[in-house]
């Protein structure tokens, strides 16, 4: 039982941050329909901004990459969540919008090719090899009743709670929440409104981009047992933000975090008990399973638990 | 000097030539009848062109030798001024398996219309297909063609799965879904050992390629065998120049297959779905069938380039066929044209040249390189190597190709030939 209560641990933590990723990607999706295929790279990104603005461990790494600044982690955290802010902003501004009302395909591959570009610079700068993190959380736990939960996984779960509870009851009622509904519901009407579409999707894009450098940070301080450093590896749980995206109803905010989070907890429990049953599935298996669940989603009830029914013109 | 020199003369001479050509071909190009429209060769240019190119491009592993000019090895140089080397030979086998592979993705993506990001996972299956058909099975004694059509078959089958999926899924979910296939290879690969080998020990005992063109005679290469087999007296090649043979036969054979599906009724029914899928239900065309089809089509496609990659690399590596190959795959039929096949040979060629000529750059113009800020010529080293580059120009040319020449490097040579044909009076 306390195999089971630690990976629902981590897995709660795991899962509440592809929550927020799904998050990014379910306020770009209603606003613009398009999705960030290149996600991952953002993540990664972030997570290596606040490596290099909180400085490296000392004493550990001989050839570690280049640290711009000595910041406290916190603060790095919310410099690098900045940068990524604007970044997202800028790919949005220079080079997604030049793609509106071109073909579902182009999006895609345009959203990779700035993955690829941004992830080919990241090992450029700081190269492939993985490093630890500088968190004052390190790889302490408290114990609960036999039960070890670490740290960074409390802190993950406040940091989400807090995300999601600012963006349902918070941001959603704000003016700019607002009009961002109005933007998805129907753009003239919002032109009409007095609401720019150009600002809204940029700033999508910002809020999406910053959700995923919060993401990658955590994750790359050790949240979840998944991947624990810094290392090109972390862009790939961007794409399970697919899969709890798609959970939820791909357009619904709360639905995403819930998604992320069942995700996160299928994930965390499959990979503890795995090893009973590798001589059919494989090892690694559970790196599968947000993928079958997305798969048998789609096929059995495509809107998700929230989701809105699409409608497709003839 | 004086050969390239010679060599730009006849490139010149070459250019007026086609102009001439072009514009006495112009009324015979203008048709008056369906049929007229999907004739294979619309003029006597385009039949002599095709097989002037098959000529030249057969000539490439041993220069224009056929025609009495040197001997049969492997020329310095292709024509005076363009140099040509193992290097560059092994350049044009990667294009040729690249070319498969974007041949099928682009029959699905382009002319069908269905986004898929998983196409490494079908490469690697031709590559263990033949592992399993060509070694396992029946102990290497059977001819090569065996494992080649085995992993074709094997291709399509399993791809046809995925057909029904995309009833259900378009768009950005299909292209989610396809994702997945990426990573449940690399799981399968990983953790079937007896046939991959597993991540501990990959297999380096993929067959090479035999056959007898007929009876008493038997062409034999193998990956990375230097040994030169006799053909007739004065004639003979080493493996580098057989494959190159091979992965090109079989892209001319896959080409005007591809070329008649294209012309015929399935052809037309798999751009009816793409261009919108409920209405080609409507006149008749059946969704899943059409779906179904056109992803065996790109599966077995993508199985026959991964059967002849395995087996010129002679090994294979379950981490090798990652997302990134899959993205290169659409990377190459953006570059060279969505929805069409040249495109689809073009883009491979660009692709495979333009990582050539940065990795020799990289390797000859060390000192120069050094002193730019980042630039790491040491591969092994953390900085900018050749291979950070590679990626980000690939990534760079996706983007600048889908928003200044969405129709590839075929909508650029189509605009010079409509130039050409209107030669005196084109603006």
């Amino acid at each position: 039982m306390t195999t089971f209560f630690n990976a629902l641990a981590s897995g709660v933590s795991l899962g509440g941050l592809y929550g927020l990723v799904a998050l990014g990607y379910v306020i770009v999706y209603r606003s613009t329909h398009t999705l960030n295929f290149g996600q991952g790279a953002f993540l990664t990104l972030g997570a290596y901004l606040t490596y290099s603005f909180s400085g490296p461990i000392s004493g550990l790494n001989f050839d570690s990459p280049p640290s711009l600044l000595r910041l406290p982690y916190l603060l790095a955290l919310l410099l690098a969540t900045v940068v990524m802010a604007g970044l997202g902003w800028c790919v949005n501004k220079f080079v997604i919008s030049g793609f509106r009302g071109r073909p579902v395909f182009a999006v895609i591959m345009v959203t990779l090719g700035v993955g690829v570009v941004i992830s080919s610079v990241m090992s450029g700068i700081w190269g492939t090899s993985a490093s630890n993190l500088n968190s004052p959380f390190g790889d302490k736990f408290v114990r609960i009743s036999g039960v070890g939960i670490k740290y960074i996984d409390i802190f993950t779960l406040g940091v989400t709670a807090a995300i999601t509870v600012a963006f349902l009851f918070g941001f959603q009622r704000s003016k700019l929440g607002t009009a961002m509904k109005a933007t998805a519901f129907d753009q003239e009407a919002a032109i009409a409104q007095g609401i720019s579409p150009n600002v809204i999707f940029g700033l999508s894009w910002a809020l999406a981009s910053a959700l995923a450098a919060i993401a990658g940070t955590l994750l790359a301080s050790g949240a979840g047992s998944q991947v624990t450093q810094v290392s090109p590896a972390l862009g790939l749980l961007a794409l399970f933000g697919f899969p709890a995206m798609v959970l939820g109803g791909v357009d619904s905010l709360e639905g995403a975090v819930l998604g992320g989070l069942i995700i996160g907890i299928v994930q965390e429990v499959t990979a503890a008990y795995e090893f009973h049953f590798e001589h059919i599935v494989g090892a690694e298996f559970a790196r599968l399973t947000p993928f079958i669940v997305m798969i048998a989603i789609l096929l059995l009830r495509p809107t998700g638990l929230f989701g809105s029914e699409e409608v497709r013109r003839v | 000097m004086s050969g390239a020199l010679l060599t730009i003369v006849l490139l010149v001479a070459s250019a007026a030539a086609m102009i001439w050509w072009a514009r006495r071909d112009e009324a015979r190009r203008l048709v008056t009848s369906y049929g007229a429209d999907h004739r294979r060769f619309r003029t006597i240019g385009s039949k002599v062109g095709l097989v002037v190119g098959a000529l030249i491009f057969i000539s490439i592993p041993i220069g224009f030798s056929w025609l009495g000019i040197g001997s049969f090895h492997l020329p310095n140089q292709f024509i005076p001024g363009l140099p040509m080397n193992e290097k560059w030979l092994t350049t044009f086998i990667y294009a040729g398996v690249y070319a498969l592979g974007a041949i099928g993705l682009n029959l699905l993506i382009g002319n069908t219309g269905q986004i898929s990001l998983g196409h490494a996972a079908f490469i690697s299956l031709g590559a263990y297909s033949t592992g399993y058909f060509g070694v396992d099975l029946f102990d290497g004694k059977v001819p090569s063609v065996v494992w080649l059509v085995m992993a074709a078959v094997i291709g399509a089958l399993i791809s046809a799965v995925i057909g029904p999926f995309a009833l259900r899924l378009r768009g950005n979910y299909l292209a989610m879904v396809s994702l997945f296939l990426v990573f449940l290879a690399d799981h399968v690969a990983k953790n079937w050992e007896s046939i991959t080998g597993g991540d501990v020990a990959p297999r380096t005992d993929l067959p090479g390629f035999h056959f007898s063109p007929f009876p008493g005679k038997l062409i034999e290469f193998k990956s990375k065998d230097t040994s030169e087999t006799v053909f007739f007296d004065n004639f003979f090649f080493n493996a580098k120049q057989g494959y190159f043979w091979l992965v090109w036969a079989v892209v001319l054979v896959v080409v005007l297959l591809a070329r008649n599906l294209l012309r015929s009724r399935q052809g037309r029914a798999m751009m009816a779905v793409r261009d919108r899928d409920l209405s080609a239900e409507v006149i008749g065309v059946e969704q899943r069938y059409t779906k179904t089809w056109a992803f065996a089509v790109s599966g077995a496609c993508a199985a026959l380039a991964g059967a002849i990659y395995g087996s010129f690399l002679g090994n294979v590596n379950p981490s090798s066929f990652n997302l990134s190959f899959s993205i290169n795959f659409v990377a190459m039929i953006i570059i060279g044209g969505i929805g069409s096949l040249l495109g689809s040979v073009l883009g491979a060629i660009a692709f495979a040249a333009f990582f050539d000529a940065i990795k020799t750059l990289f390797e000859t113009q060390q000192k120069l390189l050094q002193h730019l800020p980042g630039v790491q010529t040491d591969p092994a080293k953390r900085g900018f190597t050749f291979l950070v580059f590679t990626d980000f120009f690939y990534g760079l040319l996706i983007i600048l190709f889908l928003r200044f020449f969405p129709l590839g490097l075929v909508g650029v040579w189509h605009r010079i030939r409509r130039w050409l044909r209107a030669f005196p009076f084109s603006s």
